[in-house]
């Protein structure tokens, strides 16, 4: 039985047209971790809330361990679901020591538990000799380890992290990311982590649900996410994608500017046009002087050059190259395709992206 | 929900004496009115603006001039005058004027000596030029402090920025430092601004009629309250003026440099004539100010310590304190709940009840009244009741207080408030506690410090208060302000100094606070002017 639940989960604000969640459905099973992926405003903060208990909803139904927390007649108050959460923010309590801040939630334990309890979590998140500052005295990193043990410590059934590693410099976000993911895993909980970086969400997740807009666009393993995406927008905002126009032949083949595609393993488009998804990576140049395709430009991205190349029909697609070759702008190539996935969208999918 | 109601209630209730004072137009002009207006008010408003002008122009002066000797040149005795200078304002202005007249008008000491010596037919004390010198004396601290707090929070970088593009460093303090610094320079002198368009007591005392007297006049002489609203409006439309022009000025311009920490210029060393002057200036001026008139007190106040120091006194100091206890917990109440509104997104609220910090005492004593008459009368019709039920009481008073007060309580509890993030109490939530804990562990631990300052600046000022004691006070409350009024009224400038000692050491408790706190940051959670300048700009945008 999974231990969260949303059924058409349904939420919008009254001082805007626009839907905040939209027919939201999905589940997550014990232990996983599954990342709410999408842009600013999609609406995954506000899931985020629903589940914790901050926010009401409209219509559809939250139920955590088998037990419905939310629906349009029941609302159980964040306080008495059983859930942890860490900002972004961290949020510690400034008037108490680390040591008060991850005892605040473990008043219903007595003396010998709480005790216990804390040197556990703060064993845990690597804090054991910082028990007695305050959190004014810790680095933004440290502050959010005893935000995390804070939500740990009264045995949550989940743990809710809503963007936690944004306000942290980057060198120190990807260490974070590697600690916190080790944690959870080792703690077993299951959780969700609110986040509009795709790379968090592969480091981090089992599974991803990308949200755009209130709904959600596809919920898979972050692989298929990255190489099976259902639909354009999920394409494009897990990674670079470029699209060609292709043409379906009489055996099944796609063929298109920069050469023909095996059969589509990708369904659900059957209307023409259609486009073919691309990534830099699938995309090799061999230097040919009679070649029909030059390099426009060249960013160099330290282990590997990005390059963006134009077609004789005038589209543009992107390779990635190591960099210890480098094409300056000019040169002449052929393109070699090395994609083992087939995605393919209608043509008419792409165009409304913002 | 109640909340909201709660708060929306408190904010009209202070902010109603306001609009009843200008709806007092609706009412034809009486005799009084007409004959106040036509036998000098252009006199009473050219008095007014004379003095407005000269205390704006000798306190901008003095304030900027020992702000920028004190953090920018080191001399002997420098880190005492650079918080000593702020001791001032312990001093309220009607008692800093009553000491001068006592001692330098025609009949004083002074005069006296000075004629024996063969000079007669000197000029006496009460004079414009006295009244401005006076003002001066006992406001120009706000400046003082605003402008030094400017200076020190302007960093070295800008300096060094403006010294690689050619400036040497003393061309880089007239023309970065002291531009930058101008924002808070204007608080300084918004703050004298209403403090003088305010006064009440120090020109009674000088015989020096400006509106505030005028309307005094026109309520306790000629019994007519009307009119006394109606003057009263008046000076509301010049303070909104004010207000207007300095919003206009600061309009689109942004002063605060983004370092998180800005470091201080290091001072320049004095020597020889420069330091005698820098160190003989700051003594000459906390001398006048605030030495000589301490020292004034206290000899006046031994001299008749045995015939004063009763029972009588102790119940004037005894009702002074206790009026000062219910207005600060009556009003931090109040702050803490208008605070919480407007952490809401409330601001209205909030606009409506910091609004009569700006208001002369005067006014609000006016407006205080009539409305508690107002609500006499209808409660009266409404429950058919025989006689008055609130008139008599301390209702108009605490109102007035409330009215004039609850942004001194209102800032440093609003400070403390933005600690508590909305993330905070979601969190504690989401471990499982409920409101009342929330209350308990958070919000209340967290909001000591805030509750506490605003508990202290409305009790200190409370007790100095004096218009809006005097006008409303019921038969048998005097305070200590109260004395010193009457006592100066009928010149007993003896007299008056036992009451007078007793409120400047109550004021000097959070003046030295405010004195001794250094960084522009710290002087951000709470302390008088700040809050004071705070309170300005809110109200002002």
């Amino acid at each position: 039985m999974p231990i969260i639940e949303l059924r058409e989960v349904k939420k919008s604000y009254k001082n805007t047209i626009s839907v905040a969640v939209y027919n939201l459905s999905l589940s997550v099973e014990k232990g996983e971790i599954l990342a709410l992926l999408g842009p600013s405003g999609s609406g995954k903060t506000t899931l985020l809330r629903l589940i914790a208990g901050f926010e009401t909803l409209d219509a559809g139904e939250i139920l955590l361990d088998g037990r419905c927390v939310a629906s349009e007649k029941v609302h159980l108050p964040a306080e008495k679901r059983g859930i942890g959460m860490v900002f972004q923010d961290s949020s510690l309590f400034p008037h108490l020591t680390v040591r008060q801040n991850i005892a605040f939630g473990l008043f219903r334990y007595n003396k010998n538990e709480q005790l216990r309890k804390i040197s556990e979590m703060a064993d845990l998140v690597g804090l054991t000799g910082f028990l007695d500052r305050y959190p004014h005295e810790l680095s933004g990193g440290q502050q959010q380890r005893v935000a995390l043990a804070r939500a740990l410590a009264p045995s949550p059934i989940v743990l809710l992290l809503d963007e936690p590693f944004s306000s942290l410099d980057p060198d120190m976000r990807s260490k974070m990311r590697e600690d916190v993911h080790e944690i959870l895993k080792r703690v077993g909980i299951t959780a969700i982590l609110v986040t509009h970086d795709h790379e968090e969400a592969f480091a981090m997740a089992s599974k991803i649900a990308v949200i755009n807009a209130g709904k959600l666009e596809q919920m898979d393993t972050p692989e298929t996410i990255y190489h099976l995406p259902k639909t354009a927008f999920v394409a494009d905002f897990v990674g670079s994608a470029d699209f060609i126009p292709g043409k379906i032949m009489e055996d099944g083949t796609i063929y298109t500017e920069i050469g023909a595609f095996p059969n589509v393993t990708h369904d659900g488009v059957t209307e023409a046009p259609i486009v073919v998804m691309i990534r830099p990576d699938d995309v090799h140049l061999i230097p040919d002087p009679d070649g029909t395709a030059s390099v426009v430009t060249k960013q160099f991205r330290g282990s590997e050059n990005l390059y963006k190349v134009s077609l004789p029909s005038g589209a543009i697609v992107h390779s990635s190259e190591h960099s210890l070759v480098d094409y300056p702008h000019g040169t002449k190539v052929r393109i070699a395709l090395t994609a083992t996935h087939t995605v393919v969208f209608s043509a008419s999918s792409i165009g409304g992206r913002g | 929900m109640i909340g909201k109601t709660i708060s929306f209630l408190i904010a009209s209730l202070v902010a109603a004496p306001i609009l009843i004072i200008l709806s007092s137009w609706r009412t034809p002009m009486d005799d009084v009115f007409l004959h106040l207006v036509t036998t000098g008010l252009s006199d009473v408003l050219r008095n007014t603006l004379w003095l407005v002008i000269g205390a704006a122009v000798g306190t901008t002066f003095l304030g900027v001039s020992l702000a920028m000797i004190t953090t920018t040149f080191e001399f002997p005795g420098r880190s005492f005058f650079n918080w000593a200078l702020v001791l001032p304002l312990a001093i309220p202005t009607y008692v800093l004027a009553f000491i001068a007249i006592a001692l330098f008008d025609v009949t004083g000491p002074v005069h006296s000596q000075l004629r024996a010596w063969g000079f007669s037919g000197l000029p006496g004390m009460r004079s414009r030029f006295g009244i401005i010198f006076v003002m001066t004396m006992a406001l120009y601290p706000y400046v003082y402090l605003l402008a030094r707090n400017g200076f020190l929070s302007t960093s070295k970088r800008a300096t060094e920025v403006a010294q690689s593009l050619g400036q040497t460093s003393a061309s880089a303090f007239f023309k970065v430092i002291l531009p930058m610094t101008q924002p808070m320079i204007l608080s300084g002198l918004m703050l004298v601004v209403m403090e003088t368009l305010a006064d009440f007591g120090a020109v009674s005392i000088f015989n020096y009629d400006t509106l505030t007297t005028t309307l005094y006049k026109a309520w306790f002489s000629m019994f007519s309250l009307d009119s006394a609203a109606k003057f009263s409006s008046l000076l509301i439309v010049l303070v909104f003026l004010i207000l207007w022009i300095e919003k206009k000025a600061r309009q689109r311009k942004r002063y605060t440099s983004s370092e998180k920490q800005p470091h201080p210029n290091p001072r320049k060393i004095l020597k020889g004539a420069s330091r005698l002057c820098a160190v003989a200036y700051c003594f000459i001026i906390l001398l006048i100010a605030f030495m000589l008139p301490i020292l004034y007190l206290l000899s006046e106040t031994f001299s008749t310590l045995k015939q004063d120091l009763d029972l009588r006194y102790f119940g004037f100091l005894g009702r002074s304190l206790a009026l000062s206890a219910m207005a600060a917990i009556l009003i931090v109440l109040s702050a803490w709940v208008i605070g919480l509104a407007g952490r809401r997104g409330q601001s209205l609220i909030v606009r409506l009840a910091t609004l009569g910090y700006a208001l002369p005492g005067t006014i609000l004593a006016v407006g205080g009244i009539i409305m508690v008459t107002f609500l006499d009368h209808t409660l009266a019709s409404l429950f058919h009741w025989d006689g008055l039920f609130l008139t008599g009481t301390l209702c108009a008073m605490m109102l007035g207080y409330a009215a004039r007060f609850l942004t001194l309580a209102h800032n440093p509890i609003e400070s403390a408030l933005h600690r508590i993030t909305p993330h905070i109490e979601e969190a504690a939530r989401s471990l499982g506690l409920s409101s009342f804990n929330i209350l308990k562990k958070i919000h209340f631990p967290l909001l000591k410090s805030g509750v506490m300052t605003g508990a202290l600046l409305v009790f200190v000022d409370v007790m100095k208060e004096m218009p809006i004691t005097l006008m409303t006070r019921p038969f048998g409350w005097d305070t200590l302000a109260v004395k010193i009024f009457q006592f100066t009224a009928e010149g007993e400038w003896d007299r008056a100094a036992l009451p007078a000692i007793t409120l400047v050491l109550f004021s000097l408790v959070p003046v030295i606070l405010l004195a001794s706190e250094r960084s522009e940051r710290r002087l951000r959670v709470g302390t008088p002017t700040a809050v004071i300048a705070a309170s300005q700009a809110t109200f002002a945008s």
